[in-house]
């Protein structure tokens, strides 16, 4: 017997040694926490219904056969529902930061609110609604993929293409000049090229799964988020609790991480070498989760509390709070990165900046745009002037630029009202404009998602 | 790089052949006794029952707290960290696609709480104390110098070796197993654990001469 093996000998059993029994303290702890959190899964359809409960839409929201979208006679009445919360909601934005979530004088959802006939007459408005002041009125909005209204399958070109009633994020390569859009419901990573020519280039369309695989091999479950970095696209499977990372242009999908809640928004960074953090926001999660995309090692948490939600509390790392990180976006060579985060009523929402030490601020914003959704920034070679940051309000209709000076100007669409038509500026119509990237020749691309289509935005 | 891998390469060959190689081999076993059941654990809790879930917690509880106490060496922070675990358990397991791959996550996710607990307060070596010992004792206090030779060995890895380490020689994964649970490829997961059992070494080499010249001067 060598010295060696006796050595690790008395290593086994030393290793060996451990207590014989594992207390049942943290065990029923965890127990406890079980029952007191039901399984909560994510669904888009109860998403939207759950945001749409809270915002009090749905008692006025009539139901017509083929669709969920609102009647044009009522489209009034539901704008100034919206557009009321947005005011309040919007004060209390103004108001700064540190806003616990629930309060800010928007009043609460009501346990169990009593649907109110289609025919209600509308609420009258108190106070008058202050105007939005700044709107370029010459942006010329266009649908470049898909037809308002028809949900489905199919790839295409233009107007021929179909797209879920729960399209996600959206993202541009700027090598071959398209765009990847992450199609929720038909569980599917659809390509559009600039002419509007749609294919599928991960899962399968309408097939939900959660397998690793190349091209039509792979599937996912309600895919959601997705960020861009060196040909390879990371991806929030929302349905399968996932991170998952397919290489470009071929569509090969390999799960990165596992284990997540309900992931919903992504953003990655670059770190030493070719590695890359990768940064997550869960429904509800309370926190900017990040992992390595090579190996977990050094998962954690950048700012934030998992599971505690403080909405828009700022601060570093723990110190700080969120509610939803909905909308993210980083440029991965830049030190800091935009989100948006929702209260957990889903009354009000802040567009915040990070930074790779878990330092988060929230800015000022004025609700009357429309409350931030998802945010994009244009050119990372503008940074020593600040940011230009493109924000679509998902629950409010509109597309917001907003300048590195931190002054707002509508784009497009009218906030609160739903609608589909092309046309300029305000005159606009969008129904839950969701993901946004430009591909940086001017030319902004909007996921449209309840008119289940592509948009395009081009300002002079 | 490659005398790393080299090195890491001959070690696991070693570890084949020795005393180390014949622990794993006994231990690998344990997990396809036990996936039958506890894949229809995993399966019933992922769907949100409860009991399936209290099941699958005292079922896979000791492990998990195995692995925690022996990173740790610190039965309290093992116990937040395993609480920790479960909970991120029940949080999670709707997003764990193949049951049968419970045991791999859940190894992963206390030993990332168990990092966490580390990293929270590094304690480690204020831990460790000079034993009482009478000069003249007799084989019982000669047992306890060992054990506390072995104990400081052990703190002195980093919490990243004592993982591997407890993956390996307790759980008994082997490596391609371990790089799973860890995230790590498999070279690295190698050569750390070569890197690990040499830290061990050496440390409780210099841990005996020590101890040693002690005992010849007391």
């Amino acid at each position: 017997v060598t010295q060696e093996q006796q050595q690790d000998q008395r290593m086994l059993e030393w290793l060996d040694s451990g207590p014989a029994d594992v207390p049942v303290e943290p065990l029923e702890a965890a127990i406890e926490y079980a029952r007191a959190h039901p399984r909560r899964r994510l669904s888009w359809a109860g998403l939207r219904r759950y945001v749409m409960d809270r915002m009090h839409l749905e008692e006025v929201k009539p139901e017509r056969p083929g669709g969920r979208r609102w009647g044009p006679a009522l489209a009034a009445v539901a704008a100034v529902a919206v557009v009321a919360v947005v005011v309040v909601g919007g004060l209390r934005l103004l108001g700064g930061s540190g806003d616990l979530p629930g309060a800010g004088g928007v009043p609460a959802a009501s346990p169990s609110p009593s649907p109110v006939p289609s025919t209600a007459p509308a609420p009258s408005p108190s106070p008058p609604l202050p105007a939005v002041t700044s709107i370029a009125s010459s942006c010329v909005v266009s649908t470049l993929a898909g037809k308002a209204g028809a949900t489905g399958a199919v790839d295409g070109v233009g107007a021929e293409a179909r797209f879920s009633d729960q399209m996600g994020f959206i993202l541009y390569d700027g090598e071959d000049h398209v765009l990847y859009l992450a199609d929720g419901g038909n569980h599917a990573i659809r390509k559009i090229t600039r002419d509007g020519v749609v294919t599928t280039v991960a899962g399968r369309l309408g097939e939900a799964g959660n397998v690793d695989g190349t091209g039509s091999a792979a599937r996912f479950n309600t895919p959601v988020g997705v960020a861009l970095w060196g040909g390879q696209m990371w991806i929030a499977d929302s349905g399968n609790g996932t991170v998952r990372r397919m290489t470009l242009p071929d569509g090969a999908v390999t799960t990165v991480a596992e284990g997540f809640t309900s992931p919903w928004s992504i953003a990655l960074r670059t770190g030493w070498g070719s590695s890359i953090m990768v940064y997550v926001g869960e429904l509800d999660g309370g926190a900017i989760s990040q992992i390595w995309a090579e190996g977990s090692d050094d998962a954690g948490t950048l700012a934030g509390t998992p599971g505690a939600l403080r909405w828009a509390v700022d601060g570093t790392g723990s110190s700080a709070g969120f509610g939803w990180p909905f909308g993210m976006f980083d440029q991965p060579e830049d030190d800091s990165f935009y989100v948006v985060d929702v209260n957990r009523d889903r009354s009000a929402s802040a567009l915040r900046l990070a930074n790779n030490h878990g330092v988060v601020t929230t800015l000022p914003w004025d609700a009357r745009y429309g409350r931030p959704g998802v945010p994009w920034v244009a050119g990372a070679d503008q940074h020593e002037s600040g940011d230009t940051v493109f924000v679509t309000t998902f629950l409010d209709n509109t597309v917001v630029r907003m300048a590195p000076d931190g002054s707002l100007t509508l784009l497009a669409g009218s906030p609160g009202i739903e609608g589909s038509a092309d046309g300029t500026g305000d005159v606009a119509r969008f129904t839950g404009p969701l993901g946004i990237v430009g591909d940086g020749e001017g030319k902004l691309y909007v996921v449209d998602a309840y008119n289940s289509t592509i948009r395009t935005i081009t300002c002079p | 790089m490659a005398l790393a891998s080299e090195a890491a390469a001959r070690f696991n060959r070693g570890c084949a052949d020795g005393v180390l190689g014949t622990v794993v081999a006994t231990r690998s076993g344990e997990h396809e006794a036990r996936e039958p059941m506890q894949r229809e654990l995993v399966e019933r809790a992922q769907r949100g029952d409860a009991d399936a879930f209290r099941d699958l917690v005292y079922e896979a509880g000791s492990r998990l707290y195995a692995i925690a106490y022996r990173i740790l060496r610190d039965p309290d922070r093992a116990q937040d960290a395993l609480q920790q675990a479960l909970i991120q358990l029940w949080d999670g397991l709707p997003g764990l696609r193949d049951p049968g791959r419970f045991d791999a996550w859940s190894y992963r996710l206390v030993v990332h709480a168990s990092y966490r607990e580390a990293r929270r307060e590094r304690t480690w070596n204020a831990k460790v104390g000079e034993i009482k010992v009478d000069p003249a004792g007799d084989d019982r206090v000669a047992e306890v110098i060992d054990r506390d030779e072995v104990e400081r060995s052990f703190r002195r890895l980093t919490p990243e070796h004592r993982a591997i380490l407890v993956l390996h020689f307790v759980i008994g994964l082997p490596i391609r197993e371990v790089a799973d649970v860890l995230g790590i490829p498999m070279g690295t997961a190698s050569s750390r654990l070569h890197y690990a059992t040499q830290s061990f070494r050496a440390a409780f080499e210099a841990d005996a001469r020590g101890a040693g010249a002690w005992r010849t001067t007391a």
